[in-house]
């Protein structure tokens, strides 16, 4: 065995037992966090790849008249389509409310963008229904239920015999509306009218790159509603993943931080202690290069079993951590990775050699015959932060506490660093909660300022308009028109805005409200994928009509990932409104649409807005357990660096004694050290975690296309307390592990050794 | 008779260190007048520094009783004893004295902002003790940048500052060259004259011969005590010994 191998070995046998575990610990939560986060980031595109190949590649979705998509079966950009499928817009009770539902008629199992059955079995019959799997796990719906469906103001009910995943958009709670799939016959049961009944081509491309340029094309042609590009529905299933993915990852990098400060102060505190050992190594002819290898190996192989183990967890883990595609396809298995292992490794093994390396340096570096004949460190007690303190004119034992954090700055500094990064970690998830709370409390935020959708589908126009604008209850309504629209050779999503969009409250985050004809508002996904800025001009198609629009503002919007322009309903006559959206005067939203109900009468679909909790609730939880990690690994952290510290005091504390210090004072020497290092690193952890928080949070929002400045800081409660909470957890860490030191009679603490 | 300062009747401490019992101190009395200088000395491990500790308080005994200026010490908890060594006891140890983070006039003003007297009197009654002892110069200096024997002094300067009733010293040369010993024990023997009552433990019987009282402890127990004060020009205690012997 090499000499420094020895030196590692004995090193960690000479650790106690709960020193060690705790390096090793600390590694393996930051190993775990990275992983889980790049785990929860990566798996879902394979995932949704993986289905988007067993689906028969559907690249394109071309909605439109039933002649005019069967002569698209031909076009050269087509690989291969499935039939021309017929399909009805309806409306399904799910939970306490209803959800806009497509139901179709099932395409051929082999053809492009089939549904893959999940559960049960295809329809046989007329009442008989195949669910869609995202909504059936949303809402708790099981093979054997009976859903109520109602087609243009004609209920049914019909028994689920299965669950399926469907491609042709993304999936529920995100986008709706949910398929659902009956047989021919069903079809023709739920919408006998043939102006109920609708068509739609899906078709697999010869390039699949082209899917946008294709559909750009198609989409301006006579006959043809819609198209939808699978890399569109893509980006849409993923968005979850990314965000979630990204802030979990983000947090793992917090912990990783705190376990860096930790190690090193922990490594600091435990040369220190051993630099007599060390100069015994030296004088019997240990260079100062086997020290610092020794030492390293010794930390590092505490860090790597932790990071495998870190590993280990985080690849357990992250299948439950999936929000968005979890529902639709059921959770994951565990995926192993080696790639993620030697990432997990590498990251902790740097980090860890670079919080061991530098103290170790320092160590091997003191000079043999000061140490062996026990002379104070070097670095101890500079004179000017004696001096500075005498100044201060502070109490005996909060002069002493401090005196004692200021002695060893380094040590002091990577300690009140790890608690920084906590408290920094704490600022950041309460930063992300806040933005939550308010995407969730305020829909505008996410585009949709509303409290309720009364559906277009067969009702008429002009007198739900003039019902609505007789209705106490609502304060204000605006109608929507989408249409796949193109821009080049790009398509992207074209909203014909009714009513009074201006007074509708939408969330302007730069220029004007959409007000007139000509003009136009953009989501920051449109304006960054095509170029433009407020006060551009843009010529799009939507559908087969020209626009000239100039762009006058840009609004916060998430849905298609902000790539959604809105612009007058006038500029598109005659289309009829997709939904008419009603924003109450006072109440909540199941209210304001039970009164719209009732006015509008019972064959009149409304739905009121909701949020999806369920998501939001894992979210919230995964970040508190995410800043409650890396809290507990600093304040164990600090704990310890605390006490160790004490330890190294214990005889100084007996000769302050000795001069009359009481078991109060003792203690409070100590609240006072750990109070000024909680109160440094609130000082330091309170701005930039939210700089941090800034800076992620507008990645964040840019990433789904809603642009930056949208986060919310965390509430003044929180910042306002960050500093003191921090300063008094200091200050009680440090009560408390002195408590025993406290207790110890003088005669022992003057005998320390 | 001359009431007592500092009084230990029946003392005995016993360590106990998993199924290992030592016995440090057994059935030991001794009694300190004002004024007195008494030197504890024997061999090492022998009960010194746990009498001189039992003496002002920083430990409990497992019997027996010590009282300090009229009351009574053993039966408080740490604090009040801490408070009573506060009012009545000075201390200075072999080494390690002083608090490294305070400055030297810190170090000495400690005990007198402890008691509650004003940051400007204790700071100029510090200045006169340092200076008396001749360390008024390092007044500002940390202790990391004074020789051992300044370190000494100062801790001497900050076991008197408050005019304590008895110093207790523990191999208070015991660490220095000779030349720096001779100093703190000249130090020792001004504040003795006058009126210091001081009690020293010690292995060097040239520093115990300094003392007005002589106890020898062997195995916890005291097995001598001589009264030097008769002593024709104060021999030295290795002298006398030689002589008797």
């Amino acid at each position: 065995m090499s000499a420094t191998l020895r030196l590692a070995m004995s090193g960690l046998r000479g650790r106690s037992k709960v020193a060690a575990a705790a390096t090793a610990l600390v590694a393996a939560l930051a190993a775990a966090a990275v992983v889980a986060g790049l785990s929860v980031q990566s798996q879902g595109g394979p995932q949704v790849d993986e289905i988007y190949r067993d689906s028969g590649r559907p690249d394109l979705v071309v909605y439109g008249e039933p002649a005019v998509l069967e002569g698209l079966r031909g076009d050269a950009a087509f690989a291969a389509t499935g039939p021309v499928t017929t399909y009805t817009m309806g409306d399904v009770a799910l939970g306490d409310g209803s959800v806009e539902a497509r139901v179709d008629t099932l395409p051929p199992a082999s053809t492009p963008g089939a549904p893959q059955l999940r559960t049960g079995r295809w329809p046989s019959g007329a009442g008989e229904v195949v669910f869609d799997r995202a909504a059936a796990v949303e809402a708790g719906v099981r093979d054997g239920d009976r859903v109520h469906v109602d087609v243009a103001g004609r209920p049914a009910t019909l028994t689920v015999v299965g669950t399926a995943v469907d491609l042709t958009d993304c999936f529920y709670p995100d986008c709706d509306p949910i398929r659902l799939f009956v047989d021919p016959a069903g079809l023709r049961a739920l919408a006998p009218d043939a102006a109920d009944r609708h068509t739609l081509l899906i078709a697999r491309l010869t390039d699949p790159d082209a899917a946008d340029a294709t559909a750009a094309r198609l989409g301006s042609g006579a006959g043809v509603d819609g198209v939808q590009p699978w890399p569109d529905s893509r980006d849409d299933i993923l968005v979850r993943e990314l965000i979630f993915g990204a802030a979990l990852a983000a947090f793992g990098v917090f912990v990783l931080l705190a376990a860096a400060f930790v190690v090193a102060g922990t490594a600091a505190a435990r040369l220190l202690a051993r630099r007599r050992e060390i100069a015994m190594l030296q004088a019997v002819g240990y260079t100062n290069r086997q020290i610092i290898g020794g030492l390293l190996g010794e930390t590092l192989i505490l860090g790597v079993a932790g990071a495998v183990l870190g590993w280990a967890a985080g690849t357990l883990v992250a299948p439950s951590l999936q929000v968005g595609l979890s529902a639709a396809m059921g959770r994951t298995g565990i995926r192993v990775s080696l790639v993620s292992l030697l990432i997990a490794v590498a990251f902790v093994g740097v980090i860890l050699t670079a919080a061991t390396v530098l103290p170790a340096r320092r160590a091997a570096r003191q000079p043999v015959t000061d140490v062996l004949r026990d002379a104070p460190p070097r670095s101890a007690a500079p004179a000017r932060v004696a001096r500075l303190l005498e100044r201060l004119r502070l109490a005996p034992a909060t002069r002493f506490g401090l005196g004692s954090v200021l002695a060893r700055p380094a040590r002091s500094a990577l300690t009140a660093a790890a608690l920084a990064v906590a408290v920094a970690a704490v600022v950041v998830a309460g930063g992300f909660l806040s933005t939550m709370d308010r995407f969730v409390a305020d829909p505008a935020q996410s585009g949709d300022p509303y409290d309720a959708v009364v559906a277009g589908d067969g009702t008429d126009g002009a007198r739900t308009a003039a019902a609505l604008s007789s209705m106490p209850e609502v304060a204000g309504w605006y109608t929507q028109t989408d249409r796949r629209a193109t821009l080049g050779d790009e398509t992207f999503l074209a909203r014909a805005i009714g009513g009074d969009p201006a007074g509708a409250g939408f969330v302007m985050r730069e220029g004007q409200p959409l007000r007139v004809a000509g003009e136009a508002v953009a989501g920051y996904g449109f304006l960054k994928r095509f170029g433009l800025d407020v006060g551009d001009t843009v010529d799009i198609h939507a559908g087969e009509t020209p626009l000239s629009l100039k762009i006058v503002g840009r609004y916060s919007e998430t849905e298609d990932t902000g790539e959604v322009l809105m612009y007058r309903a006038e500029m598109l006559p005659g289309a009829t409104p997709d939904a008419f959206l009603v924003s109450a005067r006072s109440g909540s939203p199941e209210a304001l649409a039970t009164a719209l109900r009732g006015r509008l009468g019972p064959a009149t679909t409304v739905r009121p807005i909701e949020s999806d909790p369920d998501e939001l609730a894992l979210f919230t939880y995964s970040m508190f357990v995410m800043a409650g990690l890396v809290l507990v690994v600093s304040l164990a952290n600090l704990a310890a660096a605390l006490l160790s510290g004490a330890r190294e005091r214990a005889r100084v504390l007996g000769v302050l004694r000795t001069v009359g210090f009481t078991v109060r004072q003792t203690l409070a020497q100590s609240a006072s050290g750990g109070a000024a290092l909680g109160f440094a690193a609130g000082v330091v952890g309170l701005p930039v975690g939210l700089v941090l928080f800034q800076v992620l949070s507008d990645q964040m929002t840019m990433g789904i296309g809603a642009g930056p400045g949208l986060a919310r800081n965390p509430s003044w409660v929180l910042l306002a307390l960050t500093v003191p909470v921090a300063a008094l957890i200091g200050a009680l860490a440090g009560a408390a592990v002195t408590r025993r030191l406290a207790g110890t009679p003088a005669s022992a603490l003057v005998r320390w050794e | 008779m001359t009431e007592s300062l500092l009084r230990a009747s029946a003392l005995t401490r016993t360590y106990r260190g998993g199924a290992r019992e030592h016995a440090a101190l057994r059935d030991v009395s001794l009694t300190v007048a004002p004024g007195d200088w008494v030197a504890i000395t024997g061999p090492s491990g022998c009960g010194k520094s746990t009498l001189l500790h039992l003496l002002g308080g920083l430990d409990r005994p497992d019997s027996g009783e010590v009282w300090l200026a009229g009351s009574r010490l053993d039966d408080r908890d740490e604090s009040g004893r801490a408070l009573l060594r506060r009012r009545h006891v000075g201390f200075v140890f072999q080494f390690l004295n002083l608090v490294p983070t305070m400055t030297v006039i810190g170090n000495v003003e400690l005990p007198l902002v402890l008691q509650g007297v004003g940051r400007r009197e204790a700071r100029s009654r510090s200045l006169a003790v340092l200076e008396e002892l001749g360390v008024g110069d390092a007044a500002d200096s940390a202790p990391a940048e004074l020789s051992g024997g300044q370190q000494q002094r100062v801790a001497l300067a900050r076991a008197v500052v408050h005019g304590p009733d008895v110093l207790l010293a523990d191999e208070p040369t015991g660490a220095l060259d000779s030349a720096s010993a001779d100093v703190v024990l000249d130090l020792l023997r001004r504040r003795h004259d006058s009126g210091q009552s001081i009690v020293l433990v010690t292995h060097d019987h040239r520093v115990a011969a300094a003392a007005d009282r002589v106890v020898t402890m062997l195995d916890g127990e005291i097995v001598d005590e001589r009264d030097l004060t008769g002593t024709k020009d104060r021999p030295t205690y290795a002298n006398l010994i030689n002589l008797e012997g």
